[in-house]
């Protein structure tokens, strides 16, 4: 490893992941972030996971809803509609 | 053309009773009620009464809807004021500025020790992660989603709140707030350790498995 992780600890880093995911970094803070991703495997393997979770959740499945509910939420709306129209 | 022109024409279908609307409103955002409902309540026959009166809430509330916010952050902060309410009835619960005010403070969100305090390489990792397995095949990322999902349950209900909106509904920070009533900082806050929480438990439960003979 190089020197220049020294700048940067894997302790500070951990906290700047969402913000660097978030592209919410100073072009400094990036760039010694970036640096310090260059020489720190496991950082590296921080970020990944990090970008997996992220990813993970955006993919979470959209359960479809029962047929039993679908039918209770049509019949609220004809009631409502009834009753307010 | 108003910023929330395709909402108002919503609202003003649904006002003419057009189930179509309903159906089409129910199906985009049905999931998202349950996970923010469950947030506050725990359980899912009690979640799901709650998004029955949040729709409810909803309807009859139409005519307020001014197209200030988007349709979904309006209806997302009618369910979790209705699911709030729901839990107040049932214990006491603590104001929501409270709890943000409590779990947005900024400090370290990786446990310490998995960092050495001392020297040359103080602050770096002593205990280094482990990968992920790759999630490439679709068998290990349903495997790791189901694991996300158990994360996400156990988090607190405000940081599953932020967490929700942002990372599984796409909403912006900006949105969040809005709904939640909390500053931008607070938002970030939260959201960055609901993210290192779920993190973490992944990390814990694919290190579990394993170890299993």
């Amino acid at each position: 490893m190089s020197a220049a992780p020294l700048d940067l600890p894997c302790r500070e880093v951990v906290e700047l992941v969402s913000e660097y995911l978030g592209h919410a970094l100073t072009l400094e803070q990036r760039t010694q972030f970036d640096a310090h991703l260059e020489t720190c495997p496991p950082c590296t393997t921080y970020l990944e996971q990090m970008k997996t979770v992220l990813s993970l959740a955006s993919s979470l499945g959209k359960p479809a809803s029962s047929e039993e509910v679908t039918q209770e939420l049509k019949d609220l709306f004809e009631r409502w509609h009834h009753e307010h129209s | 053309m108003e910023p929330y022109a395709a909402d108002l024409a919503t609202i003003r279908a649904l006002q003419r009773g057009e189930h179509t609307a309903f159906t089409a409103l129910v199906r985009l955002h049905q999931a998202a009620f349950q996970r923010l409902a469950h947030a506050w309540v725990r359980d899912s026959p009690s979640a799901t009464e709650v998004v029955q009166q949040a729709w409810l809430t909803a309807l009859e509330s139409l005519d307020t809807f001014e197209g200030r916010s988007s349709l979904r952050t309006w209806l997302y902060g009618i369910v979790i004021n209705v699911a709030r309410s729901h839990a107040r009835a049932r214990r006491r619960l603590v104001p929501l500025a409270e709890l943000v005010a409590e779990e947005a403070i900024v400090g370290p969100t990786v446990a310490p020790e998995r960092f050495l305090t001392e020297g040359e390489w103080v602050g770096h990792w002593a205990v280094s992660p482990t990968p992920f397995p790759a999630p490439d095949a679709e068998i290990e990322r349903e495997h790791l989603r189901l694991l996300l999902e158990e994360a996400i349950a156990s988090l607190s209900p405000v940081q599953q709140q932020v967490l929700v909106l942002c990372d599984v509904e796409g909403l912006t920070g900006e949105e969040a707030c809005n709904i939640l009533g909390i500053s931008g900082t607070h938002q970030r806050v939260l959201l960055h350790r609901a993210r290192t929480k779920a993190r973490a438990w992944l990390e814990q439960h694919l290190s579990q498995a394993d170890e299993l003979p």
